[in-house]
Formats: structure tokens, sequence, C-alpha cells
């Protein structure tokens, strides 16, 4: 049985790599300046080590890296589960040389066969779903956030000081919210897309509807955001985007291409409508309607409403 | 991009702690395939003959770093590690305004995984003199592991910076805004440092006929695997990489009634 070491600063994170550890083998849950979390996660029936330094911020990543290799000796951890958010990954880097572990980011599936962890991640691209192993003693794993299902409450755990003197390495001197409407892709159940088939921003006002109606969120490809600055950049699915994987995702006026389809291509339902019956999305599609975006998302607004 | 996305000048009004002394900016690039252009036969990727070129957001950091030296002086170096093509793949930085480099051409480069090229990147590092910045970008174009920045920064000890939207220098200090899924963070770090750039910061320029004339003149340091102090990490194994399978229903539909019905049968109306 393997000691394994789970870490994210987001406590629903940090649910879902115990349901990822159990699999492997014993939960640690490491916990950096946050109570509230420490106590959620021993309900949850892990064993956790609660760090407290108010000098650390989360944002550093080389002595939160320190601060994971800590919990690592102190659990004699083998294993250690990341978050694949932006903390999570560039965090992985870091720990990953600290321990001389093999890492791998981005992990999508992870399946324990045999003695082996077999992980799956995305490469050329997107192209390519690569199937890689650890083969260091020490590992290394970032995992895409909402691959497992949280870990539910239950037997309550245990929890002890994480002892050790770490230096900050840099100064947070101001956190900023982003601007308001940010939206969470990973935790949405619907998701209603547009691409590059919506001709004019004043067709927006109708897509938000029809999200609205399902109770979704509205997202986008990446030239929407980046190009024409319809939406803000964490609407963005795809490989530098947000990879996520909604029960209902409806694709509008989206070709489909490599880029963003890797984003998407986990939802359990896909309705593609393009004026192409070519596009590769409709490949990709369980349903597609050939027609043109802005009519149909009038008149499924209209019926919808 | 809420924050500038022209990295500004920080020259004027500030004094230089380390006097006279212009620090390097270097810039890791990796060498990958235009991904455009990859075909799959059989579900894996066909790489031969498709043609390779440095990553978008490699060209962003690239940019980055060029900036800063037109704001504050100093000199900006690319490393990278790669097979032959990279020789003449370094031009395009070159001329887009490194001023150096310094390279691993290998032919057995291109089976080197993250750590490997975490090791020897961090042994080209540690052969250039005043270094400032360590430039990365968010992930490469074609495997996008995000972990090589932040492993050289260990290796190196320096603190880091990731997801970084915008730099300015003051004096023995970077001033870096870092954006996070919801957040922008100002943060200052202590050079040297090593800073992972975000997507989109920036637009590379394109090089002037000038510019890529000049670039082959510019003095670049080859060194091959044979010469470096190295030992190939077996930390990964990939069992397989194949494309996708993508099969769905694909089940076509007459109008938007049909649409309305699958919404309505699978329970997404009026929950």
């Amino acid at each position: 049985m393997e000691n394994v070491l789970v870490y994210s600063d987001a406590v629903v994170k940090a649910k879902e790599l115990l349901t990822a550890a159990h699999l492997i083998g014993e939960a640690t849950a490491l916990v950096i300046n946050d109570d509230a979390s420490v106590q959620e996660l021993a309900a949850c029936g892990a064993s956790v080590l609660a760090f407290s330094n108010g000098a650390i911020a989360t944002a550093d990543t080389a002595a939160v890296a320190q601060v994971v290799a800590l919990a690592v000796e102190q659990s004699s951890a083998d294993v250690v589960l990341l978050a694949s958010d932006r903390c999570g990954k560039e965090l992985a880097g870091r720990v990953a040389a600290l321990l001389e572990a093999g890492c791998l980011t981005d992990v999508k599936a992870l399946t324990v066969v045999g003695d082996e962890i077999q992980a799956q991640r995305n490469t050329y691209g997107g192209a390519a779903i690569a199937t890689e192993l650890i083969t260091s003693s020490k590992k290394v794993f970032a995992i895409t956030p909402a691959t497992f299902a949280p870990a539910e409450a239950g037997e309550a755990g245990s929890v002890s000081d994480l002892l050790g003197s770490v230096q900050p390495t840099i100064k947070l001197i101001s956190t900023k919210e982003k601007d308001g409407d940010t939206v969470d892709l990973q935790a949405a159940k619907v998701i209603v897309a547009i691409g590059q088939g919506i001709n004019e921003e004043s067709e927006l006002p109708d897509v938000h509807a029809l999200a609205k109606a399902l109770d979704g969120v509205v997202a986008c490809t990446k030239p929407i955001a980046t190009d024409r600055k319809w939406l803000g950049e964490d609407r963005i699915i795809g490989l530098s985007g947000v990879v996520c994987k909604p029960e209902l995702a409806i694709l509008i006026g989206i070709s489909g291409q490599v880029q963003f389809a890797v984003g998407i291509r986990e939802a359990k339902t896909i309705i593609c409508i393009n004026t192409d019956e070519n596009a590769d999305m409709v490949r990709m599609s369980d349903y597609y309607y050939v027609a043109d975006a802005q009519e149909t998302v009038a008149t499924l607004k209209a019926k919808l409403a | 991009m809420q924050f500038g996305t022209v990295i500004k000048s920080a020259r004027q009004g500030l004094t230089r702690e380390r006097g006279e002394l212009d620090l390097k900016y270097v810039v890791a690039m990796k060498q990958v395939p235009d991904l455009q252009q990859l075909r799959m036969r059989d579900r894996r990727p066909i790489l031969a003959d498709v043609p390779v070129e440095f990553g978008k957001i490699d060209r962003n950091a690239l940019e980055a770093a060029v900036q800063l030296k037109e704001a504050n002086g100093g000199e900006v170096v690319v490393v990278s590690i790669g097979n032959d093509e990279l020789t003449d793949t370094i031009k395009e930085a070159m001329a887009a305004g490194a001023d150096s480099a310094s390279l691993i051409v290998d032919e057995d480069a291109d089976a080197l995984k993250s750590a490997d090229n975490a090791k020897l990147l961090a042994q080209l590092i540690k052969d250039i003199d005043d270094v400032g910045l360590i430039f990365f970008a968010e992930g490469s174009a074609d495997n996008y592991s995000g972990q090589v920045g932040s492993h050289v920064a260990q290796i190196l000890d320096y603190p880091q910076v990731g997801y970084v939207t915008d730099v300015q220098i003051q004096g023995d200090k970077a001033l870096v805004t870092k954006a996070l899924e919801k957040s922008f963070e100002e943060i200052e770090v202590t050079l040297p440092a090593v800073l992972i750039v975000a997507a989109d910061l920036n637009t590379p320029r394109l090089p002037s006929v000038t510019q890529v004339l000049q670039a082959g003149k510019k003095p670049k340091k080859i060194q091959d695997l044979s010469d470096v102090d190295y030992e190939q990490l077996v930390v990964i194994k990939t069992l397989d990489a194949l494309a996708p399978d993508v099969s769905r229903k694909m089940q076509k539909l007459k109008d938007v009634d049909e649409i309305v019905t699958i919404l309505s049968d699978d329970g997404f109306i009026g929950r």
C-alpha cells in the first residue's frame, strides 16, 4: 500500500484528489494556512497535515514546493497528487525537481493496473492521448480538476501540525479579482459554446439567454475571446483554455479544430449547430443540426422561454 | 487582457542598484512540430516531413524579454535543445530580437522528456553570466506539460512566478503580474528569477528583412549531448499515444423542435 500526499489550495479540488488517492493507497492531505479546509478534509476521513506560516503565500511556488516536500517526508509518501489548475501545474514541476520524481501534468484519467499507476494526458496539442507511467520511486501527478468526484464526509480523520522552517521567496503585493463575470467552466453541467460562425457581437444576448434557459454557462473558442474580445478569457475551451466535461455541450458555429475539441470531447452529450455538414465538430457530435447559427439560437431561445 | 499587453519601460527615474551591469534576459524555447500540419494514420501521429517551428507562447516569452531589453538595456539570450533542424529554426528567434543563443543540437534530442530538458537547460543557463530573468512559456505547443520552467527554477534555486502577464524591472527586483483563474496577483521578486509567461501576453513582432538577414551573423554556441555532463533520466514510460476514439452517434436533426425534444428527454429543460 503506497502512501499518497494530496495538495490543492482549493478545498474542492483537494477532495477530488482524495478520491483519486484512495485508488492508490493511504491518503494524507496537506493544507497550508487554511483552518476551515483542515476541518473539511479531516471530515472526509483524511489524515491532514496542517502547515501554518502566514509569510508563505499560495502564489509562492518555490516556498509551497518546499512545504510539499516536508509533508512528503512526514507522511512517507511515494505519490504526490496535485490539481492541474494554474497553481498546481506550476507547482508540479518544482515539487518533482525537489523530490527527484517523475512528473505528469494535465492528467485526465488515472487508473491503477496491477502495481502500475497509468495516467492519460493529451499530447501533440490534443491530437493524441498518451498513456504514460512514472517509473521513478517518487511520483508527481497533477490531475485535471473534475476528473474525480470530490470525497464525501464520512469517518473522521486526524489532524496534525506540519512543522518546519520555510522562507518566503516572493513578496505578494496585492490580489485583484478578475472583472465581474468569471465563470467556472469545469464545474458547469451545461455549456453553450460559440465559435467564429457567430458573426456579430449583437447575437450574444440570445446565446446568453439560451444558456440561462438551460441553467448553463456560455463558453467560446479562443478567437472569440482573444481576437474579437466578446467574452472573457476564462470562457475559452481548449488546450490553452479550459478542459471541461459537462453533461451537455451545445456548440454553435464551431468548426472543431483539435486545439478546441480537446477541451470538450469528454462531454457526455454534444449537440453541434453548424452551416457546414463537413465540419470536424460534426464528426465529434451526438446530434448535429445544419443551419444558420443566429436563426437557430433565436428560435431555440424562443421555444425554451 | 486587463493589464497592459505592452511591457512598460521601468527605466526612467530608477537607479540601477546593480550599477552599470547589463542584465541578461534568457529565454528558453522549444522547437515543436507545426501541429496544424500534423496528420494521423491508424490513430498515430505521423511526424515525418512535418515542419518544425518555435511554439507560439515561446514567441510571446521571447517578445517579453526583447521588450524588457529595449526598455532597460541588457541582452537577450535564447537557450534551446533540439534536433539538427534547430540550427535553422533558431534564426527565427535571432531575427525577432535575440542577441545570442546557446544550443544543444543533437539527433537524439527528440527523445528527451521534460525532466531531461530541464536538467540540460539549467546547465546551459548556469554557463551564462549576469542572468536577470529567465523566461519560459506556460506550456510547449506539443506536450503542454508546463513543468520545465518550474523544474529549472528549482535546479537553479531561483524564485519563480508563473502565468505572467506583465513585468517591469525595478532595480534588482521585478514587479510581476500573475494571472490565476479568477484573480491577478501583483508579485515582487528579487532577481535572478524564473518567469513563466501566459499565452497572449503580447503580440510577437514580425522581423524586418534586414533583421532576418542579420540573424545569421549573431553569435551562437552550439553543443551536442556528448559535450554536456548529462545522463538521460528514464522517469516516464509512454505506453502508447493514439488519437482519441471520438465515435459518437452523429445523428442529423431536421429542425429546432428535435433539439428541444432531446433537451427535454435528457432533462435539461425546466431544471
